[in-house]
């Protein structure tokens, strides 16, 4: 598809007056990312950016994943963006639904820098539920990136071409969650070709969500069994920022949340069934982990959330 | 010749009375029937006139002229077959006996002069009594339908002829005796035991029972929400008598009941199919019929699919979910049912329903899941209480568990429960927890300093609304009264705080 041809299909919906905060960066300014420069073909000519443009020159790596995610993935994901944030990393994501969010989320729970490469213009959110996002990376000295003009509207070919740019702006890509067609195989695809590192989170041989993954880490990509694997591929020791604090919680919780942490998800029926103890206490237990913030339930299921 | 029977007509499940006015005059053979009757009554010419040389006696060659007072109610139905048959035999010169004006005549002649049964006796009964009236023959047929109903004079007749020796004399028929029905019976209702696992929507559901709490069901087709919502029945109290009368009027007057159902004694179960028109669901129609939401009067409405019912159905379900009655507006007047129900609402994740689903992959789009989990936006969502997810079967049943609660042990804390509110309510317009405003949350749902610290933090860290805040605090009451405690733990709180609803199912 020829670029005029995305033009006439993609419209702008505005011109010139509104674009106030949009930067205009050429593929030979000095402001450039250099690592997408080295890229060659895979770098556009011009990045349409809203933000702290600094970001692009800075150290960082992609969080990208399905956007219809498995708490699991949505967990990854939101880790491993708090985590790189923790450590000076800038998380670049596609500020998708699902895992691409929670990246982002996890970077800013920690008030962290994120980049996120859009498929429209810089100033067009998509998808606009995830407008809150947007402003907050903005907010907390975040980057918006777009190879796209501004008011650009996106179409579905935009997505996969920007692929290409998120895992051009990083120095490795880790794939949070993808099953067998997912369009995160294809930016894995694209850091490959770009000579970047792939590291991928592994999933049960059961997990339909997470087949993708498993078969980048059986092509050679990185298995990231901890998230202080992405740490030491990037060179840096991981320092212990944050250890759980156990000590607030009952018995019936601890013994709770060791249930859900011995198998990473279970139902509240499951859980009933294995302490013997009463659904109703069960629930209670649930609910104050929930509270206090050791886990999550989506589904009718207990995920951990820390 | 003047004479003057007493009938009744039926506006909804309200009667009121009618007077069956004749004269018999000379003149040219008419037979004519005034006072807005319908077609059904006009049509009675005909039945009436047979009916009576059929048993014997012989028409009057006279101008016959029938009124039904007043005239400017309009009236349908045939049971007034037998108050015009008697009131022109009466007109043309049989001599009745003394104190036969104190009977209201019901039902249908047939042509050889027998008397068919007929829908709407109870109603008509029970409304009659509240307008001091407490004589009545009634259809044979209608025999067991008038056995439940105390402090009346019940006579069933079985012929024209047999009615018409009854009216000369005051005897011949037999009276009805009343016959208190068993409504402790649930025998048919399937127990909750079969349903093994699912031990966190069982528990759900004993709560919503506990204290009519409406409850939403989500989860992956086959994962038991019909099977669940079927045995709720089961473990809510026999009907009381005044509601079982309630119930029944509504079922008469639908005409539901049959000579082998002659009473409704369990709590009705209604599960109107996601085809359903916004009238079958809240009643309407040219005759104004009950709709679903008052078939459902005491009882549980299952509202399966609930996404795919259409918005108008949806939207339509809210003033019954409110009000607990229905107003029925037609062009010959309004009527009023009640439409006090428990409503179990049950719908799949996502609209292939395999969301999270762990045998099958689901095929829908993070944007179609969003969708369809919005379809149940707002004042549907408000008048549901509690939310549970139930998990895929195949999910638990690799892992072992124990044999189900069964019906009768979840029984037991509902009845508990019961008589908690019971007492709580006795001098107040409301009976269960659900019903609460907020002036009475602030008095009956009252928390220690650790239950109110507990539901502060989760408002802020799982983001509750303030409509959630209240029924969270409406579910932990109930939750502790199923206990038979007065004060509310903090236990109690926490467990509420897992059945909240308005949860992100897909974020």
């Amino acid at each position: 598809m020829s670029n005029s041809e995305i033009d006439s299909r993609g419209g702008k919906i505005n011109s010139g007056s509104m674009l106030s905060g949009v930067v205009e960066i050429k593929k030979n300014s000095s402001s450039y990312s250099s690592l997408l420069r080295e890229t060659g073909r895979d770098a556009p000519e011009t990045l349409y950016c809203i933000g702290d443009i600094s970001l692009l020159n800075r150290r960082s790596a992609a969080v990208v994943g399905a956007r219809k995610a498995s708490q699991y993935g949505r967990w990854a994901a939101f880790n491993i963006g708090r985590k790189l944030a923790g450590h000076g990393i800038v998380t670049v994501s596609g500020l998708a639904y699902g895992c691409d969010s929670e990246a982002h989320k996890g970077a800013l729970s920690v008030n962290g820098r994120t980049i996120a490469v859009l498929g429209s213009g810089p100033d067009v959110c998509y998808p606009k539920r995830n407008r809150a996002i947007y402003d907050s990376i903005l907010e907390n000295g975040g980057l918006i990136v777009s190879e796209h003009e501004p008011g650009i509207i996106p179409l579905p070919a935009y997505f996969a071409q920007r692929n290409r740019i998120i895992s051009g702006l990083s120095i490795l890509t880790v794939v949070t969650e993808a099953g067998i067609a997912s369009g995160s195989l294809i930016t894995a695809e694209r850091a490959a070709d770009q000579g970047r590192t792939v590291m991928a989170v592994p999933y049960n041989m059961s997990s339909i969500n997470g087949i993708g993954c498993n078969k980048l880490i059986q092509d050679g990509a990185g298995i990231v069994a901890g998230i202080a694997d992405i740490l030491e591929e990037l060179g840096i020791t991981q320092h212990d920022d944050d250890e759980i604090d156990l000590s607030g919680l009952s018995p019936e919780e601890k013994r709770l949340l060791n249930l859900v942490r011995a198998d990473g998800e279970i139902s509240l029926n499951y859980a009933a069934a294995r302490t013997g103890r009463k659904i109703s206490e069960i629930n209670a237990a649930a609910a104050l982990l929930e509270i206090k913030g050791f886990i999550v339930t989506s589904l009718g299921k207990l995920y951990i959330a820390k | 010749m003047y004479s003057k029977v007493s009938s009744v007509v039926l506006r909804g499940i309200d009667a009121e009375e009618i007077s069956v006015e004749t004269d018999v005059a000379f003149g040219f053979p008419t037979f004519s029937i005034v006072g807005l009757p319908d077609t059904a009554i006009r049509e009675s010419k005909e039945r009436v006139r047979t009916a009576i040389v059929n048993s014997g006696f012989s028409f009057p060659a006279m101008r016959v002229t029938v009124n039904l007072s007043p005239a400017g109610v309009r009236k349908e139905g045939t049971h007034f077959d037998l108050p015009i048959a008697l009131c022109i035999l009466k007109s043309s010169g049989i001599s009745a006996a003394a104190g036969i004006e104190e009977f209201v005549f019901i039902g249908e002649l047939a042509l050889d002069g027998r008397i068919n049964r007929i829908n709407g006796v109870l109603p008509m009964i029970s409304g009659m009594l509240e307008c001091g009236m407490k004589k009545f023959v009634i259809p044979e047929g209608n025999r067991s339908e008038g056995a439940m109903v105390e402090n009346a004079e019940i006579y069933c007749a079985a012929t024209l002829n047999d009615a018409v020796r009854f009216a000369m004399s005051g005897v011949g028929l037999e009276r009805v005796e009343f016959c208190a029905a068993d409504f402790e019976d649930t025998d048919d209702v399937p127990d909750f035991a079969d349903v093994s696992g699912q031990e966190q929507a069982k528990r759900a559901l004993q709560i919503a029972a506990s204290a009519m709490h409406n409850v939403l069901m989500t989860g992956s087709p086959g994962s038991g929400k019909s099977m669940l919502a079927k045995r709720m029945p089961g473990i809510m109290p026999p009907l009381l008598y005044e509601e079982a009368l309630e119930v029944t009027k509504i079922y008469s007057a639908s005409g539901l009941l049959g000579e082998g159902r002659p009473m409704i004694t369990k709590r009705p179960f209604r599960s109107p199919d996601h085809t359903v028109t916004p009238t079958a669901l809240i009643g309407g129609g040219l005759r104004a019929r009950a709709g679903e939401v008052s078939l459902a009067h005491t009882g549980v409405l299952f509202l399966d699919e609930i996404a795919e019912f259409s918005k108008q159905s949806r939207e339509a379900l809210r003033i019954p979910l409110e009000n607990e009655k229905v107003t029925i507006s037609r062009i010959s007047g309004s009527i009023t049912l009640p439409c006090s129900f428990l409503a179990v609402a049950a719908m799949n994740p996502c609209p292939c329903g395999y969301l999270g689903d762990t045998d099958r992959e689901c095929t829908c789009t993070a944007a179609e899941i969003h969708k369809y989990n919005r379809r149940l936006s707002g004042p549907f969502l408000d008048r549901i209480d509690m939310c549970v997810t139930l998990t895929s079967p195949g999910y638990d049943e690799i892992r072992e568990h124990k044999s189900g609660i069964s019906t009768a042990e979840m029984k037991a804390a509902v009845m508990t429960a019961r008589e908690m509110q019971t007492h709580r309510y006795r001098n107040s317009s409301i009976k269960y927890n659900s019903q609460m405003s907020t002036e009475q949350i602030k008095e009956y749902c009252r928390l220690d300093e650790a239950g109110d610290r507990l539901l502060r933090r989760a408002y802020k860290e799982l983001k509750l609304s303030v409509r959630s805040y209240d029924r969270i605090l409406k579910v932990a009451r109930t939750i502790a009264d199923m206990d038979g405690r007065n004060e509310i733990a903090t236990g109690d709180v926490a467990e509420a705080v897992q059945y909240r609803c308005g949860r992100d199912i897909f974020g």
